[in-house]
């Protein structure tokens, strides 16, 4: 079977995430929650897998693409039609003892509202819109069924929708949040967005809108997940590897997003073939020369690289790109990354004022962040793709 | 002409496989495209597996082949489609469907789902489906185009899902210049408003909503197989935020090495024929004869096709014609007819990389950014920005500068270059041509030379080519001509070794450049004249066109080093900053040699 680069994992292709999912599973007793991260991450994966292990919890889970929609009618229908009526009393009937073990579980959500004002609240009314009946039918068959509705790519549709139809989709937003903190509320939700999501609410003043959702920043594997999967997959191919062959795979991805971990090893299985195949090897087995030779395989598909360059040349202002310029060459240097404080220190000479220098930094951040340049881990920045930090170290870091 | 009409093969039936067909491998009947596949099987290999490898239920992971023009991409799709119909457990499970190279009507995804229908209809056709099947295709092509605009697209997706679930079996969509698809479908988004990027409305967005669209129909669709073919990475034009960023896997294409040449070549050989209308396996032993005699022509083939399969099949022809006294006459008509292609080429720039790229493609050898800049007049920073385009585009690549670590530019397909300088010589270029008289002893050897002298009349010929040529001629006359005394002798005791030995440096040729050296400095050291001034010669043109580091490494590992030690001198000396500082510490006879030559041999 290929491995999986582009597209969800699912079933034998997803890995671990148990301590994820348990904490998402612990957090949803009490709360609707947000699922944010860099893309690449296996956000989708993980909603997917929550959506398969929702059974034997009482729910019944469906994961609803919102990419590709971009008006609050489509959203609505979408989700219509993820939770069909017959479906949903289907799963009411058969789940009933799973279904007593929610309930028991559940806890009164805490309801922060603008004023100090707490307690749940009645079932408002939803908007003046042409999706408004819809909605109310929507909501008046879920708010009691014990459904985890699962919203991926909500950034994109925001962005989307929000372009097309601001008022509109405050709206929707309002409706959503409204019933979110229904009292007797039984379902669920879970929003994923990567793009930029805080960053997007920010700009259109909506971060009030989720912010009674819990935020759980999803990160990358630990190194025995991904030793597991990476072990898993030599064996689906037929290959071998030695654990400290996959131990050096880690390490030279550094941050480690499954997706960079999937790439590297399916570029240094190409180099262990065409290794077998130049010196006839018998035994098909992954050495550390081939995720080296795959590492550079991987650099030196320059057009893969030369657009992230490109990219800052042709949306930032001058003095902005050097900057940005100044942060990714910093940053890259270290294997992995430097703290905010270090990377203001290299700064001075470029902006000597402080607060300015600070409120600079601050700005290209939210620019090369959501471009996917720079990740936050832990109190570090670094670049979550080790071939962008490889290729920039390289070319632009001297 | 229908493919059951066409003679199994077009040499076999005594007739020149004409360019039209020949370049445009979707004019190839399946035999011929069967016979002539020899260099891409491991990526077609890769392919297959991972079609079987794709569990029935499973989506599947959508790819891109990546690659410059040229490089195969639309022949290993249609190979790829070959191979499934020829195997019968891939074929029970997929059906590829293939469609023109270029899908110039696609803007919307309604049209591509229509367009995928209607290649369905056409792919099943081939495999021989009922008329009755073929007319329910046709009734709801038919029915979905008369439905509302807005109504056709969901429409023609469902028709294709009910297909698949209905026959068992999922669509293998081989679509080429999916970038170009994705451009257009983006592009024809009416007000499509990006609100982070004001500042480039006129790029595609890449984060149109049909795209995204796109990607959630292949993201969850189990039954289609996404794998088409784009010039370059989507992430070269798509933002990170964008639908398709790092969604597909990517096959690149890389250029053919020389050995993978030698094979195209005779499966051409034996597909198209060779030689006086030898075809088959006699054509095959033809041009393995012919290859076989001069195994340098492949090395300065790989060198000025790029290993780009498209060129090297224009060029098999002179191999295929065996070195006959005409070649040079279809050298020339080749390089008139790829004129328009060029010449498009050099006309779709910019006024500015127009520039910067004449500059390079008159350098010929390897040029930093900041020695474009100070020859183009353009700054740096600049020029460095429309490199990283022409890069991007395929026409120039990097390469090593000689004798440094750092990386210069050079034009991607040699060919290319040699089409410029032999159309567009000014008079500082005409020394650059000195490369081109080397290549073209090189390519048609001693024997051809004197063919090479006679004069080429022809309203077409091209005033820079007869100068060449004359040139050749001349100094082929010369050798001929000289008879008895020290300096005929020493010239015919030295044969081609000069001209040898700076085309052999240039090609990387080194075990046979060492070969021409040891040849003039033995004769040297017997005490010719003429050996020594032909060293002189080759000193002062290597420095020249960038190939003296070269040519001093060779003299310092030559048997003759201690009688080439000057000439080395004189050459590390040329290339430093301070000439007389680089001598310093040298014995004073060595010295004085060694400067002796710098003055004669280098202009500074």
């Amino acid at each position: 079977m290929p491995i999986r680069l582009g597209n969800k994992a699912e079933g034998a292709d997803f890995f671990d995430r148990e301590t994820e999912r348990e904490a998402l599973w612990r957090h949803l007793e009490g709360n609707h929650v947000v699922v944010s991260g860099p893309r690449r991450l296996g956000k989708t994966s993980v909603l997917q897998r929550l959506a398969e292990e929702a059974p034997e919890r009482g729910l019944l889970g469906r994961l609803v693409d919102l990419e590709g929609l971009d008006t609050p009618a489509a959203f609505i229908r979408a989700m219509d039609g993820a939770f069909p009526d017959a479906t949903v009393s289907g799963h009411a009937r058969g789940a009933a003892g799973a279904m007593g073990g929610w309930l028991s579980r559940l806890r009164k959500i805490d309801v922060k509202l603008p004023g100090g004002m707490g307690g749940g609240i009645e079932l408002q009314g939803p908007p003046d819109a042409d999706w408004a009946a819809d909605a109310a039918r929507l909501q008046q068959r879920l708010a009691a069924a014990p459904v985890l509705l699962l919203l991926d790519e909500v950034s994109v549709f925001l962005e989307k929708a929000l372009a097309r139809d601001p008022a509109d989709t405050v709206r929707l937003l309002a409706w959503l949040r409204a019933w979110r903190q229904q009292s007797g509320l039984v379902c669920r939700f879970i929003f994923s967005g990567s793009i930029g999501l805080n960053a997007l609410l920010d700009r259109h003043g909506l971060v009030t809108y989720f912010n009674d959702c819990f935020d759980l920043g999803l990160g990358p594997f630990t190194e025995p997940a991904a030793l597991q999967m990476l072990a898993a997959e030599c064996a689906r191919e037929g290959w071998t590897a030695a654990e400290e062959t996959l131990r050096h795979l880690c390490a030279r991805v550094g941050w480690l997003s499954p997706f960079y971990l999937n790439l590297l090893m399916d570029s240094a299985m190409a180099a262990a073939r065409d290794r077998r195949q130049e010196t006839g090897a018998p035994e098909q087995r992954v050495q550390q020369s081939d995720i080296d030779d795959g590492f550079d395989r991987l650099l030196a598909v320059r057009s893969r690289f030369i657009h992230w360059y490109r990219r800052l040349q042709r949306d930032l202002d001058p003095a902005d790109l050097t900057l940005a310029l100044r942060v990714l060459a910093a940053v890259a240097k270290p294997d992995d990354g430097l703290t905010r404080r270090q990377i203001l220190a290299r700064l001075a000479k470029l902006e000597p004022d402080p607060d300015r220098r600070a409120a600079r930094l601050d700005a290209v951040m939210i620019v090369l962040e959501e471009d996917g340049y720079l990740s936050p881990a832990g109190d570090r920045i670094r670049f979550p793709s080790f071939i962008l930090r490889e290729y920039w170290r390289r070319n632009h870091a001297r | 002409m229908p493919a059951e009409q066409r003679p199994a093969s077009p040499a076999a039936a005594g007739l020149a496989l004409g360019a039209t067909v020949k370049y445009n491998p979707h004019l190839w009947a399946p035999d011929e495209l069967r016979a002539i596949f020899v260099v891409r099987t491991r990526e077609l290999a890769d392919l297959l597996a991972r079609l079987r490898a794709t569990a029935d239920g499973q989506v599947a992971q959508h790819l891109l082949i990546t690659g410059a023009g040229g490089m195969g991409r639309t022949t290993l799709l249609r190979r790829l489609a070959l191979a499934v119909a020829d195997d019968p457990d891939l074929a029970a499970r997929w059906i590829a469907v293939t469609f023109p190279e270029e899908q110039y009507t696609v803007s919307t995804l309604a049209e591509l789902w229509r367009n995928v229908l209607n290649a369905l209809a056409d792919a099943r056709e081939r495999e021989g489906a009922s008329p009755a099947e073929l007319k329910g295709l046709d009734a709801e092509i038919r029915r979905i185009g008369e439905l509302p605009i807005e109504a056709r697209e969901a429409a023609a997706l469902t028709a294709l899902t009910a297909w698949v679930a209905a026959n068992g079996r999922r669509l293998l969509l081989l679509i080429d210049s999916t970038d170009l698809i994705l451009a257009n479908i983006a592009g024809a988004v009416a007000g499509a408003a990006r609100a982070k990027r004001p500042r480039d409305p006129g790029r595609a967005d890449g984060g149109a909503t049909p795209l995204w669209r796109l990607r959630s129909t292949l993201s969850h669709d189990s039954g289609i197989f996404w794998l088409g073919t784009s010039s370059q990475a989507l992430e070269a034009e798509h933002a990170y935020e964008d639908a398709f960023w790092d969604f597909f896997d990517r096959l690149e294409l890389r250029p053919l090495q020389v050995a993978e040449m030698r094979v195209a070549m005779l499966a051409l050989a034996r597909t198209f024929g060779a030689g006086r209308g030898l075809t088959g396996a006699a054509g095959e032993r033809e041009m393995a004869r012919t290859l076989d005699q001069r195994p340098e022509w492949l090395r300065a083939l790989r060198a000025i096709t790029g290993g780009n399969p498209r060129t090297t099949v224009m060029l098999y022809e002179l191999f295929a014609a065996g070195g006959a006294d005409d070649v040079h006459s279809d050298l020339c008509r080749l390089l008139d007819s790829m004129t328009p292609r060029y010449q498009a080429r050099m006309e779709s720039l910019s006024d500015q990389a127009r520039k910067l790229l004449a500059h390079l493609l008159e350098h010929w050898a390897p040029v930093s950014a900041r020695t474009l800049g100070e020859l183009a007049g353009v700054p740096t920073n600049t020029v460095s920005g429309q490199l990283v385009r022409l890069e991007a585009e395929g026409l120039i690549e990097k390469a090593p500068l000689k004798a440094s670590k750092k990386a210069g530019y050079q034009a991607a397909e040699r060919l290319f270059n040699v089409w410029y300088l032999m159309r567009y010589p000014s008079r500082r270029v005409r020394r650059r041509l000195d490369w081109l008289v080397e290549f073209l002893r090189l390519w048609y050897g001693g024997d051809a030379m004197p063919a090479l002298a006679r004069p080429r009349a022809g309203p077409q010929a091209d005033e820079a080519y007869r100068e060449i040529i004359a040139r050749v001629g001349a100094d082929a006359q010369r050798i001929a001509d000289d008879g008895a005394g020290s300096t005929s002798h020493g010239a015919e005791q030295l044969g081609h070794a000069p001209l040898l030995l700076q085309a052999h440096l240039w090609l990387g040729n080194r075990d046979l450049a060492r070969q021409a050296l040891d040849r003039l400095a033995q004769a040297a050291a017997a005490g010719n004249a003429e050996a020594f001034a032909r060293i002189r010669e080759q000193v002062s043109e290597c420095h020249a066109i960038g190939l003296g580091p070269a040519l001093r490494d060779l003299m310092n590992a030559s048997a003759w080093a201690d009688l080439l030690q000057p000439f080395a001198l004189a050459l590390d000396a040329a290339a430093a900053a301070d000439p007389a500082e680089a001598l310093a510490g040298t014995p004073a006879e060595l010295r004085a040699v060694a400067e002796e030559v710098l003055a004669n041999s280098f202009e500074f």
